[in-house]
C-alpha cells in the first residue's frame, strides 16, 4: 500500500504556522485510530521524521507544537518523535525509513517482567491469539534496545515485539526482529481521581464477611 | 476417580504435568481440596488448554456439582497466574464463600487496578481485569467476601461433621498487619510515585507479599500452602513473621506446597524445620 505524501500544519509555541513534509514509506501495519484520551506514540530507529531544518533524523518540538484536530488530545511525553495526523486519523504505524519496506510475519504484544544485569524478560502474548494472557516468557539482551528506549526499561513497561522480513530498495531481503517500548502517557491525578471514583463506587455495597466464617 | 466421602483429597494443578497429584494446566497454578463429605473448596485459578479453568473442569469431570458442592473459593492474591479464570469459577460456583487478601478492601488498591486498566492497550492485559470481574460479579450476587489477613479462619468444621469424623479447619497465615499497612500506605502514594513514568503493567514489586499463604488441618495432620509468599529481611513480614506467628502451635505439615515455584527468593529454612514434618510431601508448581 502506497500512502501518499502528506503534510500536516502545526502551530508552534508562539502561534505561527508551520508545516513539515512527512515522506511515508509502504508497510503492511493497520492504521488505528487514537483512543480517545490519548495519542500513543511509538518510536524506534526506523522512524523518519523530517522537520524544517532537516537536522537528522529526530525532530524535537515543544508540547505545544502538536498536531491538534478537534477533539483529540495528545499525549505529551517529552521530546519525542511524533507520528502524524494522516488522512484524518493519528497513526500509530512505525514508519519505515525511506527505501526499506517492512512486513510483520508475527507480532507479540507483552511486559516487563523482570530486569538483570545485562538482560531482560518479557512476558508476551501472540496479538492474534484469543487470549490476552502472556504466557510465554522470552529473554532479550539489553543491547537489543536503543539507547533512546533504555529509560523506558522498567518492570511493566508494555513493548511490542514483531519479527518481520524487510526489504531494501536494493532488493535485498533480511529477516529482522524488532523490539518497541510502548510510549504511554503517565497516569495522571486526574486519571487517579476517575480510577478512585469507579473503586469506590464498586466497592460501595459489597457484602464484607468481616465475622462470620463458612 | 471421586474420592469417598471420608477421604481429604488436595489437587494440585500446574502448567505440563498430569501425574498423581498434578493436573494440567497452560499457565499458573491452583488447588481443588475435598473437605469430606463431597465438599469442595478451591484456592486460585488457573486455564487448562481449552481455556476454562482446570478446577470447574476436573470437578465435572468427576461429576461433581459445581454450583452447590464448592463452599469455598479463595484467591492467595492478584498475581495473574492465580488468578486467569477465577471470574468464571466464582460465577459458576454459586454456593462458594470469596475469600482473598484484605487489600481488595481498600479503595486505594481497588483505584489501583482501576488505574492500570484504563489505558489504549488493545490486547495485553493489564493484571488488575480478572480481580475486578470477581468483585463486580461478588457484589450483582450479593455474596459475602471475607478479607484475609493473618490468622484470618477461613472455614471450619467440627469433628463429627463429616464423614470422617475429624476437625477441619483452613486458616490464613498471612500477609501479617505490618506487611497490609505498609502496602496500603505505598499504594496511597500511587499517582505521585508514578507521575512522568509511563503507565505500564501492573508491576508492584511487593505483590507477593501480600499471598496468603494457608494452611489445612485436618485432624492432627497438615497441608501448608505457601501461594507466592516470599522471604524478605523484616522479621515481621513475608515468611519470617508467619514463622514466629506459628511457633509452638501445629500441627506440622505432611505436604507443603512449596511457595512461589519454587524460587529461591520464598525459602525459609526455619519453615521446613519448624512447620513442616521430616519428610513431607513437597510439590512445586513450576
Amino acid at each position: 500500500m502506497n500512502t501518499p505524501l502528506s503534510s500536516v500544519a502545526f502551530d508552534d509555541q508562539n502561534g505561527s504556522a508551520g508545516h513539515s513534509r512527512i515522506e511515508q514509506a509502504q508497510d503492511d501495519y493497520d492504521i488505528r485510530k487514537a483512543s480517545s484520551s490519548v495519542l500513543d506514540i511509538i518510536h524506534s530507529e526506523s522512524h523518519a521524521w523530517q522537520s524544517h531544518s532537516g537536522t537528522g533524523s529526530f525532530a524535537q518540538f515543544p508540547p505545544s507544537a502538536l498536531p491538534r484536530e478537534a477533539g483529540q488530545a495528545v499525549g505529551r511525553t517529552g521530546t519525542e518523535k511524533i507520528v502524524p495526523l494522516v488522512n484524518g486519523v493519528f497513526t500509530n504505524k512505525p514508519m519505515a525509513k525511506p527505501g526499506r519496506t517492512l512486513i510483520p510475519i508475527t507480532e507479540w504484544e507483552g511486559y516487563v517482567d523482570g530486569i538483570s544485569d545485562d538482560k531482560f524478560s518479557v512476558k508476551v502474548v501472540n496479538i492474534r491469539s484469543k487470549s490476552s494472557v502472556p504466557v510465554d516468557e522470552v529473554t532479550f539482551d539489553k543491547d537489543e534496545i536503543s539507547e533512546y528506549d533504555r529509560p523506558l526499561l522498567k518492570e511493566g513497561a508494555i513493548v511490542r515485539w514483531i519479527i518481520g522480513r524487510e526489504r531494501l530498495d536494493t532488493g535485498q531481503v533480511r529477516n529482522v526482529s524488532e523490539l518497541h517500548f510502548r510510549r504511554l502517557p503517565a497516569h495522571s491525578k486526574e486519571d487517579y481521581k476517575r480510577a478512585h471514583e469507579e473503586a469506590s463506587a464498586l466497592l460501595k455495597g459489597i457484602n464484607w464477611d468481616n465475622e462470620a466464617e463458612c | 476417580m471421586k474420592p469417598n466421602a471420608d477421604e481429604v483429597e488436595v489437587t494440585i494443578f500446574g502448567p505440563g504435568y498430569g501425574e498423581c497429584m498434578y493436573g494440567e494446566c497452560m499457565y499458573g497454578e491452583c488447588m481443588v481440596i475435598h473437605i469430606g463429605s463431597g465438599k469442595w473448596a478451591i484456592i486460585d485459578s488457573c486455564l487448562d488448554d481449552a481455556d476454562e479453568p482446570a478446577s470447574l473442569a476436573y470437578l465435572r469431570g468427576l461429576g461433581v456439582s459445581v454450583e452447590s458442592d464448592v463452599i469455598s473459593g479463595r484467591a492467595s492474591h492478584w498475581h495473574d497466574d492465580h488468578v486467569k479464570g477465577l471470574a468464571k469459577t466464582i460465577a459458576e460456583c454459586q454456593s462458594a464463600r470469596f475469600s482473598c487478601g484484605a487489600a481488595l478492601q481498600a479503595a486505594e488498591f481497588v483505584a489501583f487496578l482501576y488505574a492500570h486498566e484504563m489505558q489504549p492497550v488493545k490486547k495485553l492485559d493489564m493484571g488488575g481485569t480478572e480481580l475486578l470481574e470477581c468483585l463486580k460479579i461478588l457484589k450483582a450476587s450479593k455474596r459475602a467476601i471475607k478479607p484475609l489477613v493473618e490468622d484470618t479462619l477461613i472455614f471450619d468444621f467440627d469433628r463429627g461433621d463429616l464423614d470422617h469424623c475429624l476437625r477441619v479447619e483452613m486458616r490464613a497465615l498471612s500477609p501479617s498487619g505490618k506487611q497490609f499497612e505498609d502496602f496500603i500506605r505505598r499504594i496511597g502514594n500511587f499517582p505521585e510515585t508514578s507521575e512522568k513514568q509511563p503507565k505500564g503493567r501492573i508491576s508492584d514489586p511487593s505483590r507477593n507479599h501480600l499471598s496468603v499463604a494457608m494452611l489445612l488441618t485436618v485432624g492432627d495432620q497438615g497441608v501448608l500452602f505457601g501461594a507466592d509468599l516470599e522471604q524478605v529481611a523484616d522479621v515481621k513480614k513475608g515468611w519470617n513473621a508467619v514463622v514466629d506467628n506459628r511457633r509452638g502451635r501445629g500441627p506440622r505439615s505432611h505436604v507443603f506446597k512449596v511457595p512461589h515455584h519454587g524460587s529461591h527468593d520464598a525459602h525459609n529454612d526455619e519453615v521446613w524445620k519448624e512447620m513442616v514434618t521430616e519428610q513431607p510431601w513437597a510439590v512445586v508448581t513450576p
